[in-house]
Parts: structure tokens; C-alpha cells; sequence
């Protein structure tokens, strides 16, 4: 490779890779995100931590949980907006994420926050939000099947034609 | 989620908390560690920079700005390390002793965290290291003379400066602001203890794996005098490096070093 006249010669071509993956044992999530808006977490069979999302073993006490659903309503606990991500969602900027402790919950889920009207203020420490979901046809059991809005703009959101609200 | 938005979360979750650190409180970090960078011919990001260009640069994710950020480099960096006994069989000339070395894991999902705005795996780790070294937590500012941080993000090193005990919790953001051009204090180059001399990551790029190696050796070329055109004072003969890693940062180390003149003094 140290001949001075050495040439690469390049071919053009492409590679289709068709493959699966599974959430494992937290397939549960999103089965029932996809099939009835549910948002499950788990709870600690041994000191009764809620965890969301959802963690097959207790991180603290490292004892079994069991499934139990909690309300589409919460609190963001921090936010930021974003401007610049990565290939799959740069189409969407900016928008916000946040941690949002649900209701009953002891943990923060991370989840895309919308707000008609996003300012740093809007979704700030404390702002209470609501699950929005994607209608039936559109969801796929992912995180992307739904989404927090402000309370007070969830009646705006759900009423266009591609969202709904839980049950 | 991006590193920025990971790390900004914590940043936020500060803010949220203590008031700082301020958009303009972050840019001085920029200011200072792109600056640094000016006079260390490796490094990837020097530029002389006002705290208009960091608030006016391209927004990443609230409140980051593009020259907030590290950029991600590519590049490697070497230590060599020996033994005590191989040291003085080879009869290495100032050799830069490893004298406390500390590394500690917190919750690696932010959203598992009690207190989402400082990472409890700086302090443990820190306090591990300090305390091998026979040095003290609560008044290390005034022991070392010298930290090269992980200073991947502007906000990231404010908050370091509390969670490796240079200052008391909430007053990072103050540190720097109220230090700026005031010669002999704060976090500059020529401040009571510098902060990333060489640049850091944000002025000399984040070659992600080697940036710990590379904040370590430059700590040691301090030690040794031979840092060049960004050498500080040396008067303890010691210094930390810091490194920051994982998902959520939930990683850190933290390893304190010393010359023959440091150990000599303890």
C-alpha cells in the first residue's frame, strides 16, 4: 500500500438489513400503551416504590415489582426545549422534553412535552401535563405513541383529528 | 436523548433550585476554557470569545448554546504508569505520583434521581479521592492548585465546582461571575485555582474514551512545569482531574496527583 499509483476502487451499493427487536419484559408498557392508552408502571412488591417506567426489579431494594397502572396526569419535574437531535426527530423542532413525574408515581418518566405556545416558562418545574396519544391507527407500541401537553391546552389537543385522549 | 439535553436536565434541575447558573455565568466558562485553549497548540477549539458571541451562537437545547458545548472530537491520549518500585529501579526524573484516586456510580436514569441538580457520584467520588490523598473536602480549594474538570458542557462545570467541593452548593455560577478579570481569584488562569488550564474539553474537543487520559497527563505536564505557554502556578505540587461518563453521567472519577514537591509537604 506505500506504491505511490495506488487507486481505490469504489463501488457504490446498498445494504437492506430487515430485522426485529423485543421490549423484553417490559413489553407489558407498550401492549397496553398500544392497545388502550394505558400507562403501566410498577410497584415494589417489598417496599412499594412506583416505578415509571416501569423496572421489572426494585432498583432499591432489588425485589420483584407488579404491574399497576397510573393516571395520564402529572408533574414535569425539569425540562428543556430542543433545537438540534438527532435524524429521526429533527423534522420536529423544537419541542420540549421533560421528566414528568405522573401521578402516584415515585419516579420521572422522560417524554416529548407540546405546547402550543412553547417558552421555557410554559413547561417550567411544577407545570402539570397530561397524556396525549396518537389515534388507534397510528400507534405502534413506542414512546412516540404519545406525548404530554400543558392541562390546560389537553381539550385543544385532543380535539384535533390525529390525537385523542386517554380513557 | 442527546448528551446536551442529558446534561442540560441537570443543569436545569440546578437552576430550578439555586438561580444559577445564568445563561451569562455559563458563557464565562466558554469564554474562559475556549481562552485557555489559545495557548495549548493541541487543543481543537481556541478562540478569543465575548459573552455576546456564547449568548448569540446557534441554540442547542435550552438554555445551551452551541458554544456552550464541547465539540466531539476525535483523538487519543497516553499515560504511562508505573509502580513505585518501577519508578525509582528505572530512576525516572520527577516522576507525578497517582495519590488518591476515587470513583463512584449514581442512578444512571435522571428520572430515578431524588435531586435531579448535582450528581452524587462527583461527590463521592471526590470525596473518596481526596481522602486517600490524606486532603479535605471541605477545604480543597486551598490544597491543590489546579483541576482539569469535564467540562463537556459550560453548565456541567459550574456544577462541579460545588460537587468537588471548591465551593458550597449554589454558589458556582456566582464563583465565576464574580471573579471575572479579577486576577488571583476564581476559576481563571490566573485565579485561586484554575480550571481546565489546558482548554478542557470544551476548548481542546471531547475525544470521548480519551478525554480522561487526556485532562490526567494534562494535569501531570502541569505538575512537571511542563504545560508550556498554559502553565499556572505551581505552590502545593498537587492537582485533581475529573472525567465524567455513562448514561445520564452517572459515572465519575476523580484522581488526584502529586510531585515530589507535593508529598514532601504533607
Amino acid at each position: 500500500m506505500t506504491d505511490k499509483n495506488f487507486q481505490a476502487h469504489e463501488i457504490r451499493d446498498k445494504i437492506k438489513i430487515d430485522y426485529k427487536y423485543t421490549y423484553g419484559s417490559q413489553s407489558k408498557f407498550f401492549i397496553d400503551l398500544m392497545s388502550d392508552k394505558k400507562l403501566q408502571g410498577t410497584k415494589c412488591k417489598k417496599c412499594g416504590k412506583v416505578w415509571m417506567p416501569p423496572r421489572v426489579g426494585c432498583s432499591d431494594c432489588f425485589e420483584d415489582t407488579e404491574w399497576v397502572e397510573l393516571p395520564h396526569s402529572g408533574q414535569i419535574m425539569v425540562s428543556t426545549i430542543v433545537w438540534y437531535t438527532t435524524s429521526d426527530f429533527i423534522q420536529k423542532i423544537p419541542y420540549g422534553i421533560a421528566f414528568i413525574k405522573l401521578d402516584n408515581a415515585d419516579t420521572a418518566l422522560l417524554q416529548g412535552v407540546f405546547s402550543e405556545n412553547l417558552v421555557p416558562s410554559k413547561i417550567k418545574k411544577g407545570q402539570r401535563v397530561k397524556a396525549v396519544f396518537k389515534t388507534a391507527a397510528d400507534r405502534e407500541g413506542k414512546m412516540t405513541d404519545f406525548f404530554f401537553v400543558p392541562e390546560d391546552e389537553y381539550e385543544a389537543w385532543i380535539n384535533q383529528e390525529q390525537y385523542e385522549g386517554g380513557k | 436523548m442527546m448528551a446536551a439535553s442529558s446534561y442540560v436536565s441537570m443543569v436545569n434541575a440546578h437552576y430550578d433550585e439555586f438561580g444559577n447558573p445564568t445563561e451569562e455565568q455559563m458563557a464565562l466558562v466558554s469564554i474562559k476554557n475556549h481562552g485557555n485553549a489559545m495557548n495549548n497548540p493541541k487543543a481543537q477549539s481556541p478562540m478569543e470569545i465575548t459573552v455576546q458571541d456564547v449568548l448569540n451562537s446557534r441554540i442547542i437545547c435550552y438554555p445551551f448554546k452551541m458554544l456552550d458545548c464541547c465539540l466531539y472530537s476525535e483523538a487519543s491520549a497516553a499515560l504511562i504508569l508505573a509502580s513505585e518500585e518501577k519508578v525509582k529501579e528505572l530512576g525516572v526524573d520527577n516522576p507525578i505520583w497517582i495519590t488518591g484516586v476515587g470513583a463512584a456510580n449514581t442512578d444512571c436514569f435522571i428520572g430515578n434521581r431524588e435531586s435531579m441538580g448535582r450528581l452524587y457520584s462527583n461527590i463521592n467520588a471526590a470525596k473518596v479521592a481526596y481522602k486517600m490523598a490524606g486532603l479535605d473536602y471541605d477545604n480543597i480549594k486551598n490544597q491543590i492548585d489546579l483541576a482539569e474538570l469535564h467540562d463537556a458542557f459550560s453548565g456541567q462545570e459550574v456544577i462541579s465546582y460545588e460537587e468537588l467541593g471548591f465551593v458550597p452548593f449554589g454558589e458556582g455560577g456566582p464563583w465565576i461571575e464574580n471573579t471575572y478579570e479579577k486576577p488571583g481569584m476564581g476559576p481563571w488562569i490566573d485565579g485561586e485555582l484554575p480550571c481546565c488550564p489546558s482548554g478542557g474539553l470544551i476548548g481542546c474537543g471531547h475525544a470521548v474514551g480519551a478525554t480522561g487520559i487526556m485532562s490526567t497527563g494534562e494535569a501531570a505536564l502541569q505538575l512537571r512545569g511542563d504545560a508550556g505557554k498554559h502553565q499556572v502556578e505551581i505552590n502545593h505540587g498537587r492537582a485533581i482531574s475529573h472525567s465524567i461518563g455513562g448514561p445520564g453521567a452517572a459515572y465519575a472519577a476523580v484522581i488526584v496527583m502529586e510531585n515530589e514537591e507535593g508529598l514532601s509537604k504533607k
